[in-house]
């Protein structure tokens, strides 16, 4: 269970784990506009309204893409035997944790949740907080840190299968690799 | 199973085999002959060499029997053959 969770990467065939977690990410795609969620960022989440349907396919081709190119370097440069394939099915099979969060937003729960934690900041007393809205945003806080983690681990545990690195020059490069993806993604984002 | 030494427990250097011995009449032989490569290299991975040769060097088909990844039977080998490097290179 323990490998299917964080490291399927070592004992399932890549090309199974692709073609699921493809159809997983066309559906979470499909669902990201009408959960008023988007993945605007390699590595982000956000919910506010979208500008149209297609805007989860555009948001996840773009993370997606990012995270392959610059990865797909990184571990050209850790081990030239490094394949595409394995780099790609690392990158959809690690996003699956992230869509579980897209139903927190059913009916605008948590977008409504943080406006209105927003708008505390200009209530005078603490009797005007609204505790549940507070309790809401932190428990999906913390649940969001526990999917990011969750993301990593899986991103991790695939690209050190793929790459086949080892030591502290994994760990530096495959850190630099998100950074630069995160950057790449959202320059591409604010282009587009 | 008994499995080969193939370190020194009081060193760790490399153990060399001093006597070979007949046990049909009885003859020893004694002298000082290095191990191969592949007999340094511990049970799992001879086992892995053993299975990969039994798999016509197809990792593949390594792979869906020993029941895990290609990049993971990849890995395995790369590892292998880089401590069978080492060990030549000794």
């Amino acid at each position: 269970m323990k490998t299917l969770l964080f490291n399927p990467f070592e004992k399932y065939n890549e090309h199974k784990l692709l073609s699921i977690s493809i159809i997983i990410t066309c559906i979470s795609s499909y669902l990201a506009p009408i959960f008023n969620a988007r993945f605007d960022g390699a590595i982000d989440l956000h919910f506010y309204p979208t500008p149209n349907a297609f805007q989860g396919f555009i948001d996840n081709g773009i993370a997606i893409f990012s995270l392959v190119i610059v990865l797909c370097i990184v571990g050209k440069i850790i081990n030239q035997k490094t394949r595409v394939i394995d780099i790609l099915t690392t990158i959809f099979v690690s996003r699956i944790p992230y869509y579980f969060l897209l139903f927190f937003n059913s009916n605008n729960f948590i977008l409504n949740a943080s406006k209105d934690l927003l708008a505390m900041k200009d209530r005078k007393s603490i009797a005007q907080i609204n505790t549940f809205s507070l309790s809401i945003t932190l428990v999906f806080s913390l649940f969001s840190i526990a999917i990011l983690v969750w993301y990593m681990a899986l991103l991790f545990n695939g690209f050190k299968v793929a790459t086949n690195g080892k030591n502290k020059k994994l760990v530096f490069l495959f850190i630099l690799g998100i950074l630069i993806a995160e950057i790449a993604s959202k320059i591409i984002l604010s282009i587009l | 199973m008994k499995k080969l030494p193939v370190n020194c427990p009081s060193c760790e250097h490399a153990l060399v085999v001093s006597q070979l011995s007949c046990h049909q009449c009885d003859t020893i032989i004694s002298g000082s002959y290095p191990l191969h490569i592949l007999l340094q290299l511990n049970p799992e991975e001879q086992e892995f060499v053993f299975e990969f040769l039994m798999s016509s060097g197809s990792l593949k088909s390594m792979a869906t029997k020993l029941k895990k990844s290609y990049p993971t039977v990849r890995n395995k080998l790369d590892d292998i053959l880089e401590k069978m490097n080492t060990l030549q290179n000794a």
